[in-house]
């Protein structure tokens, strides 16, 4: 910084501007505030649920609703399937992760692609899971109006949200897509930084800490 | 600093608009790339963040002139109730049938007023315009950080004016249950012949916008932190961005719960939900939805609501205190408290919300807690407007259009404070919610001020823009109409509301007294008129300003701090010709040392008194 | 940024794990005490569990724990408006619950 000698007497620090006082570069940042604001419309969704439910007497019992298992038709694995899909979810979670040190520590494509084409498969992996799971409840008669376990509130808000994180992680796995054919088409080792795949990588997180909550509110609570 | 700059050096370019290094460091190219531009690239798909700003203006202005005209509209059937307008049913056929408007028109009228006026004009057409302005130019950056995400923000707004525009022009017209929304009225089809198919496009224009919002904010809040120039400290910012930075803190954060409760009442009405439908009778039949809550969508619609109205309010205080502080030619006093005064708003302006819901039924304990929190708004706005009275107090006054407008705006903002006070206690508020004491409030404490504001930033920056001034004389003629027709239009309707005359009323024919407000009305009604004419003399002084208005031939036309006037009269993109000017000082340093100003970029003298970092 | 010498990799991994232990803890204590113990304990660890899980997943995963400490102050501040929404319209939802009632 060149800056006057007369106004050295002000103490220098990072709000100073000529650069980030995050030391982040404005993309990331955009996309860490995008994530603020869009952990706000989930609040809301998830907000709705715990104020409704509140004003209820009675509430469906998670381990009654979610027990069934693909292929096992006359066994119950009261929660069994969603655990697989949260362990699917955490999983791609830490491949997410992989590709994005090896991008950042060590820009090795190879590895980038690697484990973000696994993330991809984790990501699919979890959306026909649950698209087994939606149809599974809807063959059973739980809809957006009715629900056979209990209130059809339980109904509406679990196809709504589920639904909105679903639509999430499906927008996360088109853009992991694109992000792996730039990957392979060498465009960030052209750039010469690998700083699209962390944002993606923000994202997927994100899509990954949503669940967390919504686990809690439909399965556990 | 080499301790800040040490892990920068070696790091790659990474953007190619901003050179800025994935560590945040901005980086000046040895030559700016010019792209070649073409009359689509420069003017319709635009990504400079000046003529994104223009463009904003231009809409904002159109939907100010469609939502004034339907206030018009009603005011006449308030007015002159019962009296037939044939022209109106020329125009509107049988929505105005005999020449009078009848109630669904009237409450279609309402309804888009309000949203038009609130969302369309004075979030889009305010902080869109200056945000997008001011913002690289004041910071010190070359363009917003994604001029890319800039230019789609505008075409979603563009696209949401479209889905708005043609609501109107559908069979069973344009949303009627009020700009706020409510459900069931709104959460259902057969509540109303606005809750067809104009509710539907009502809300996917609302998300359109919100989704225009987000992408504009997100672009606001990087700008201002990230791209701001060397020794551009955020103490150093001028008051307008930092309002506007606020302003985009406040939309990020509380637009998508209304994306949210918009997406909601959109499966209640198509897809048999009922998130805010509960225990509904209609011809007696009892409804299915049942087990919502309808008090649910007013606490997500006032999440955002209330938050919204700061957005609506803070950009006009930025404009205001750079106005004043540079046409009073003196420091803004107490630049510190007015910062931290905003910050304090924004603060509370998500703790506040449910003072729109007193009478609805809300737990009285909530309530309690909701008095306190909304009492307290009144602190940092009392500040606000002390600080703007102490810059005026011995300046030496240029009474600008643009200051005449600003002084208006303080006039405007201490008149409509001060019956919030009212409205904030819920004992207050059981007798007087919903009354014409209501609409009287938030239109001259929110409408009609920050309206103020605008037209300030227009005349102000309006040099800037087209590199031409605004004529004065109408300029003046506009103000004084404007300001006495506004007081004129609204002031009656306080006492209206204290006797208890209701809102969003057809007719008041069926209350027998209050007919004794009927001449008062009729004069509302002229008054408003004259009010809106006024306006016209503003846009046709806008439109051939643009054109045929005296050039500005001097870089800085008001001798102003700040770094927008150290540009060409006209920046092209890129905003700065040479490199991007280093700032020394804060933008406040007027009438100092017998130095009538001293401009940001200029560095402080041997053993001259800092006033401020 | 990271220091030197500091293995994510590593890192990484002793997160996933920790998700994954948490997680199994939270569906066990489901399966098993549900109907043996008051619902609020339970419901109480599995709030104080999810919100463990999304400390690890935010500051590893997402590296918020390596960024700037103001950084982490405004993405972590907006949030304190979230709870306060919650609180809010729990209370609320009690009361309507109330209200249905009398």
């Amino acid at each position: 910084m060149t800056e006057s000698s007369l106004t050295m007497s002000v103490k220098p620090n990072v709000w100073q501007g000529g650069f980030s006082p995050f030391r982040i570069s404005w993309g990331k940042l955009m996309m860490w505030y995008f994530l603020v604001g869009d952990s706000f419309s989930f609040g809301a969704f998830l907000i709705t649920y715990g104020a409704l439910r509140f004003s209820y007497e009675s509430w469906p019992l998670p381990t009654e609703v979610f027990k069934s298992f693909p292929f096992l038709e006359n066994v119950e694995v009261p929660l069994g399937f969603v655990s697989f899909m949260t362990f699917t979810l955490i999983m791609s979670s830490v491949t997410m992760v992989l590709a994005v040190h090896y991008g950042n520590a060590e820009r090795n494509r190879y590895k980038v692609a690697k484990w973000l084409a696994w993330t991809i498969v984790g990501g699919l992996i979890f959306l026909s899971s649950q698209a087994w799971e939606w149809t599974h409840l809807i063959t059973h008669g739980m809809t957006m109006k009715h629900n056979p376990f209990g209130a059809p509130a339980f109904g509406w808000l679990f196809f709504t949200i589920t639904g909105f994180h679903g639509f999430h992680v499906f927008t996360g796995v088109i853009i992991n897509i694109i992000i792996l054919i730039n990957v392979l088409r060498g465009v960030y080792d052209r750039r010469g930084s690998y700083e699209m795949v962390e944002k993606v990588g923000l994202y997927w997180h994100f899509v990954d800490l949503v669940w967390v909550f919504v686990f809690m509110a439909f399965y556990l609570l | 600093m080499a301790h800040e700059m040490q892990t920068a050096v070696s790091s790659p370019v990474t953007d190619h608009v901003h050179f800025q290094t994935v560590e945040g460091e901005i980086r000046e190219p040895e030559h700016i790339p010019h792209h070649k531009e073409n009359f689509v690239t420069k003017y319709i798909f635009s990504q400079d963040h000046k003529t994104i700003g223009k463009q904003f203006l231009f809409t904002g202005m159109f939907w100010a002139f469609v939502g004034g005209l339907l206030s018009l509209i009603f005011r006449l059937q308030l007015g002159y109730p019962g009296q037939s307008f044939p022209i109106l049913e020329t125009l509107f056929g049988k929505w105005a049938a005999g020449g009078i408007i009848t109630p669904e028109f009237y409450y279609k009228l309402v309804t888009m007023h309000g949203t038009l006026l609130v969302f369309f004009v004075l979030t889009a057409g305010l902080s869109g315009t200056f945000a997008n302005l001011l913002i690289p130019l004041q910071c010190g950056a070359r363009d917003m950080a994604s001029p890319f995400l800039n230019m789609l923000s505008y075409w979603f707004f563009f696209a949401a004016s479209v889905v708005m525009l043609i609501s109107f022009f559908i069979p069973d017209g344009a949303a009627d249950g009020g700009w706020t929304f409510y459900p069931p009225l709104n959460g259902l089809r057969e509540a109303s012949i606005g809750s067809r198919a104009g509710a539907d496009y009502w809300l996917i224009g609302m998300a359109l916008f919100i989704i225009s919002s987000l992408l504009g904010g997100l672009n606001y809040i990087t700008t201002v932190l990230n791209l701001r120039t060397k020794g551009m400290s955020m103490n150093r910012l001028p008051l307008t961005v930092w309002a506007l930075l606020i302003t985009a803190i406040l939309g990020l954060i509380s637009f998508p719960v209304l994306l949210g409760a918009a997406i909601l009442v959109l499966f209640d009405r198509n897809l048999g939900t009922s998130f805010f439908l509960d225990e509904i009778f209609i011809g007696g039949r009892h409804l299915d939805q049942m087990g919502g809550n309808a008090i649910l969508y007013q606490h997500l619609f006032w999440f955002l609501g209330h938050p919204e109205v700061y957005i609506i309010i803070l950009p006009a205080f930025g404009l205001v205190s750079e106005i004043i502080a540079n046409n009073a030619r003196k420091p803004i006093f107490g630049y510190r408290a007015m910062v931290l005064s905003m910050l304090a708003i924004a603060i509370l302006a998500f703790v506040v919300w449910a003072h729109h819901m007193f009478v609805t039924g809300l737990n009285p304990f909530v309530a309690s807690v909701f008095v306190f929190l909304t009492l307290l708004v009144a602190v940092p706005s009392a500040v606000k407007v002390f600080n703007w009275l102490a810059t005026l107090w011995q300046g030496n006054i240029r009474f600008t259009p643009a200051m005449l407008f600003a002084i208006g705006f303080v006039s405007l903002f201490i008149s409509g404070g001060l019956t919030g006070i009212f409205l904030g206690n819920s004992a207050l508020d059981i007798p007087l919610h919903d009354t014409y004491f209501v609409v009287a409030h938030f239109h001259i404490v929110m409408g009609v001020s920050a309206f103020f504001g605008m037209v300030a930033g227009v005349y102000h920056w309006f040099p800037k823009m087209f590199g031409r001034y605004m004529n004065h004389t109408l300029g003046y003629v506009h103000f004084w109409i404007t300001l006495v027709g506004a007081y004129l239009v609204f002031w009656p309707m306080h006492y209206m509301g204290l006797i208890g005359l209701p809102r969003r009323v057809w007719s008041l024919d069926a209350y027998q007294n209050f007919s004794m407000y009927g001449d008062m009305n009729r004069f509302m009604t002229d008054a408003a008129m004259l009010v809106f004419f006024a306006q016209i003399l503003f846009i046709l002084n806008f439109v051939y300003s643009i054109f045929w208005g005296r050039k500005v031939t001097v870089k800085n036309p008001w001798q102003s701090n700040s770094l927008e006037w150290t540009t060409e009269i006209v920046p092209g993109h890129g905003n700065w010709k040479g490199p991007i000017p280093t700032v020394y000082r804060w933008p406040y340093d007027y009438s100092k040392n017998g130095d009538d100003f001293i401009p940001q970029t200029e560095p402080y003298r041997p053993g001259e008194e800092k006033l401020h970092h | 940024m990271v220091r030197e010498g500091f293995d994510m990799v590593k890192e990484i991994w002793k997160t996933f794990w920790i998700l994954l232990v948490v997680t199994i803890l939270e569906i066990g204590l489901a399966l098993t005490l549900t109907g043996h113990v008051p619902q609020m304990l339970l419901n109480v660890f599995y709030i104080l569990a999810s919100l463990a899980k999304a400390f690890y997943i935010v500051a590893v995963f997402m590296h918020l724990k390596f960024e700037r400490k103001y950084l982490i102050i405004t993405v972590l501040l907006p949030m304190v408006f979230m709870l306060f929404a919650v609180v809010v319209l729990l209370v609320e939802g009690d009361w309507w619950y109330y209200l249905k009632r009398y």
